[in-house]
């Protein structure tokens, strides 16, 4: 039986923890002042498990309470989550995902993609932020963190029913 | 059913993606932060209290599991202390230099009952959850009596420094802008030269901020590790409480006043609990 609402409010339910982990106790993992974004890697992995449509509004979702418990404006991060979450859920089925090296370059990529956007609408906005500065140290320590930890979160993820691929579980 | 209705429902993707996007452009562009009555404020008075929680569920896991490796810790310096013990037994304590010790704590401590403003203790719970922006989150909120612009101090090292602004105020818990971002300005002053300027945050990371329209006559007067205070103009922040350190001094040919570089007082990375000022305004 299909339930995509319900697997929608499992998905939102558990980027809000990792948003408050991220917001509280991540904060003495950072390393130079920088702490990892598990919010991106589960993003990553609910739109490659299930498409375009959960993943964009996951992560619109996500962004907006991001964007709540952040100095960041309203919509700052929900958009480029939002396209984050709509780009990789059109690789939804046609991506291997094998345990280390996949998630480890799909998380990369996502973290670039991320500060690309984020930059962009820095600078379109005028939105007054320290960033990712000089685009050299900070953005390296991210990019290598979040892929390092994505294949362990990967295989965590994997065992959430919720989180199952679309063909057994449509949504 | 319409050409477009059923051009709506072939795309459905797409138009949900579009959708979004253009909700989160407009919500940047509308969110600004001098209305009286802000999503945001509501939306941060309820997800304080799960920040409150899973912070304190943290630190409660966290104390458990140092407990036990302290614990074994203590096992192994037990029989060290001992063996120690006898060593130390023949040696007289200086209870003079103990005297000069306590001395100074009270005065550090009598400093913080000296000053002339309400304060208001605090602990920090959460800090921006990404990488770009810099917030505090403190467990202090309007029903404490915060209100938005009061400032933010510590005690750190003997002196009192300077941690930010309350910006955001919801019923427990408040945000607070730290000096050390690129929207922060505070009107200061050099302690020695008494040289005004501007401080503001640097974009190159909490470790850096910069002092601003320096005249350039202080160039001979300013020394490096010169006091950095606020001077009370604005009416934000109020005078006399430390900010940094001078690192640098840039003086370009070109340009009319100085730039300095200041190290702040307040080691960041170690804030645990802070006084948020009444300063009345």
């Amino acid at each position: 039986m299909e339930r995509p609402a319900g697997n929608l409010i499992i998905i939102i339910v558990i980027l809000a923890a990792a948003l408050l982990l991220q917001s509280t106790l991540l904060e003495r993992a950072a390393i130079k002042g920088v702490k990892p974004d598990i919010v991106l890697i589960i993003l990553v992995f609910v739109s490659l498990r299930k498409g375009s449509m959960a993943g964009q509004l996951s992560g619109f979702i996500s962004g907006i309470i991001e964007d709540l418990l952040s100095l960041a404006p309203l919509g700052f991060h929900a958009f480029s989550r939002t396209l984050i979450g709509f780009l990789y859920g059109l690789f939804e089925g046609n991506i291997f995902l094998d345990p280390v090296f996949m998630p480890l370059i799909v998380v990369a990529v996502a973290t670039i993609i991320k500060a690309v956007l984020s930059s962009l609408v820095v600078l379109l906005f005028s939105i007054s932020t320290a960033g990712y500065g000089s685009w050299g140290v900070r953005l390296f320590i991210e990019v290598g963190y979040n892929a390092l930890l994505s294949p362990f979160l990967f295989a965590f993820l994997g065992l959430i029913r919720a989180l199952k691929p679309r063909d057994k579980d449509k949504m | 059913m319409t050409r477009l209705q059923k051009t709506i429902q072939k795309r459905k993707v797409g138009v949900t993606c579009t959708s979004l996007v253009l909700i989160s452009l407009l919500l940047i562009l509308f969110s600004s932060r001098s209305l009286t009555i802000r999503p945001t404020e509501i939306g941060q008075s309820f997800l304080s209290v799960f920040q409150i929680s899973v912070s304190r569920i943290g630190s409660w896991i966290g104390d458990t599991w140092n407990s036990i490796s302290e614990l074994r810790r203590l096992q192994q310096e037990l029989g060290l202390a001992r063996r120690r013990l006898a060593e130390y037994e023949g040696l007289s304590r200086d209870l003079v230099e103990l005297r000069q010790e306590n001395a100074q704590l009270k005065e550090q401590l009598d400093f913080s009952r000296t000053l002339p403003f309400k304060q208001i203790p605090a602990e920090v719970i959460g800090k921006d959850p990404g990488n770009l922006f810099s917030t505090i989150v403190i467990n202090k909120g309007s029903s404490r009596g915060l209100r938005r612009g009061m400032p933010v101090v510590v005690f750190q090292r003997g002196l009192q420094g300077l941690v930010g602004k309350v910006i955001e105020v919801s019923l427990f818990s408040a945000t607070v802008l730290p000096i050390f971002d690129p929207a922060s300005y505070i009107a200061a002053r050099l302690q020695d030269s008494r040289y005004d300027g501007l401080v503001n945050g640097s974009r190159l990371g909490q470790g850096r901020l910069t002092m601003q329209y320096v005249k350039k006559l202080a160039k001979n007067e300013v020394q490096y590790g010169e006091l950095v205070i606020s001077s009370g103009m604005g009416g934000v922040y109020p005078k006399g409480i430390h900010i940094g350190r001078v690192r640098e001094i840039r003086a370009r040919s070109y340009e009319a006043s100085l730039e300095l570089e200041v190290e702040p007082i307040v080691d960041f990375s170690r804030l645990e609990y802070v006084f948020v000022l009444d300063t009345g305004g």
